[in-house]
């Protein structure tokens, strides 16, 4: 792999809160240990080239709140695995824009009792794309008091060619607490309406409502180096997909 | 410049239905068109047709903005070109801010893009004449609002983009008694400072009254049936349409009644008609 990123070297000394920006532009395979205190990343996925991206994660005793963003117009596949250990709680959001190619895979363990995994994904797919969405949460035997919950949501705008999206929960224990949720639609037309009787067009409306839907607030990412200029940038990114 | 919307033998359907049955109609910039009517007589669907909602079909007939074909526009063009709907029915946005929405809206129809102090200045003081929250502009649009809040929303992109006709369809329902002054009141303000034209549907005479309509319209089945100035308004208010319909000798039109469905078990739709 090109990029070997380990986080624990980047991350403060002691180990302590720590805040990480990544910008992931090529082939790359990141991996990390979290054993205490607060973290927060930010992965911004971008390339122009089919990208391969490989995540292993382990988080114990630790709170981890874990943040993707791919908007490029580039092929991904993504996968993560991260084991959530005893008294750990981990939070993903995912974001993704698909006008080409994207296949993710999360598969999130919780192994421990008090662990707790909360994962919610959104993604916009557009005309003749692919998107392939895997999220799989495993509670292990023994995990008792362990918390799984996910959500994933799909827009879709046009035609894509295909548009997969498989919330799966393993439980192998009694005492734990789990949901999966789905959901997947187009835009409203009444919506779009609303919007052209105000003067925009129907790319304008659509640049106005794939921004809403997929960026977040860039005020949360202020903690994070360069995370609003990210933000912002993902902002234009998403206006020239949209508008072609 | 004086502008002119003009309406002329407009039949409409939707589906099979037809619900215009010609339609003649001018309004100039600074008059004020009260439209009336008991309901599902075609009132709304008029003023959607006029912005060009998707739902309704033009068979024939025409309506024109100063001689420019406006049904050869689309929805987005209409706007720019100066007509602005506030919806009876306005819709709920989350994810886009009110303020995202409206600078784009009205970029949308300047050649340069408005400084974002500017827009804002504009905003904060239209927030305040409409007495609405000040988080308004970090707000999802209507998203959360109460009715009130919608409707008073929908007159602040008015005030925004300003238009030369304004289209309000029952804008005063869903407002209490002090913000149906509010509105009234930014309604004749933008009219002395911008002289659009209006075309207002309203049930109520105290709207009417605070507006005080140039020219008034009664709507019965798909046709102008009555025209005058505010003393039809009043009498409208004082008799009702019974007076219309025995002149005419109409029947009053009977409104569908919604059918009610029992969900069953686990949602199977069981569909029984209850009456």
């Amino acid at each position: 792999m090109a990029d070997y990123v380990e986080i624990d070297n980047i991350l403060t000394v002691d180990n302590a809160d720590s805040c990480l920006t990544l910008l992931v532009s090529e082939d790359s395979e990141i991996r990390y240990e979290l054993t205490e205190g607060f973290h927060e990343i930010l992965v911004v996925i971008r390339s122009e080239e089919k990208l391969h991206l490989r995540e292993s994660g382990s988080v114990s005793d630790a709170e981890l709140k874990i943040t993707y963003i791919s908007l490029g117009s580039a092929e991904l596949v993504q996968e993560t695995q991260i084991d959530v250990n005893a008294h750990a709680k981990l939070t993903v959001d995912s974001y993704y824009l698909v006008d080409k190619k994207k296949s993710v895979r999360f598969d999130l363990y919780n192994r421990c009792p008090d662990s707790a995994v909360e994962i919610t994904n959104s993604a916009v797919c557009l005309d003749d794309s692919v998107f392939e969405l895997d999220v799989v949460g495993t509670i292990v035997k023994g995990a008792k008091r362990a918390k799984c919950h996910q959500a994933s949501r799909c827009l879709t705008i046009g035609k894509p060619k295909k548009l997969r999206a498989d919330p799966v929960l393993k439980i192998d224990e009694n005492d734990v607490e789990a949901s999966h949720a789905l959901s997947s639609g187009t835009i409203d037309d009444d919506v779009l309406y609303y919007m052209n009787s105000r003067g925009l067009t129907r790319k304008e409306a659509l640049v106005l409502l794939v921004q809403g839907y997929l960026l977040p607030d860039s005020e949360d990412y202020r903690q994070f180096e360069k995370g609003e200029e990210l933000l912002k940038e993902e902002e234009e990114r998403v206006e020239r997909i949209c508008s072609m | 410049m004086p502008k002119t919307l003009t309406v002329c033998d407009l039949h409409v359907s939707a589906g099979d239905k037809e619900i215009l049955k010609g339609i003649d109609l001018e309004v100039r910039s600074g008059e004020i068109h009260a439209m009336m009517g008991p309901n599902g007589n075609g009132k709304s669907t008029l003023l959607q047709t006029i912005m060009g909602h998707p739902a309704y079909t033009v068979t024939s007939g025409s309506i024109t903005l100063d001689g420019e074909d406006v049904l050869a526009m689309p929805v987005d063009q209409r706007s720019r070109a100066g007509i602005f709907l506030a919806m009876q029915y306005p819709q709920e946005i989350a994810g886009v801010t009110n303020s995202d929405f409206l600078r784009a809206a009205v970029n949308a129809r300047s050649e340069e893009a408005v400084s974002v102090f500017k827009f804002a200045r504009q905003m904060d003081k239209a927030i305040k004449e409409l007495h609405m929250k000040e988080d308004l502009a970090h707000r999802f649009i209507n998203d959360g609002f109460s009715g009130g809040e919608k409707k008073r929303n929908e007159i602040l992109q008015m005030m925004m983009l300003k238009p030369e006709f304004a289209l309000l369809d029952e804008i005063d329902s869903g407002l209490d008694i002090d913000a149906i002054k509010i509105v009234a009141d930014a309604l004749n303000k933008q009219q002395a400072e911008t002289g659009m034209g209006m075309i207002v549907i309203s049930h109520y005479e105290r709207f009417f009254s605070l507006l005080k309509p140039t020219h008034s319209h009664i709507i019965l089945d798909g046709r102008i049936v009555c025209e005058g100035d505010y003393e039809l308004v009043e009498k409208v208010d004082n008799e009702g349409y019974d007076w219309l319909y025995e002149e005419l000798k109409l029947e009053p039109k009977q409104l569908a009644k919604p059918l009610v469905y029992s969900l069953g078990v686990c949602a199977h739709n069981l569909g029984i008609r209850n009456g």
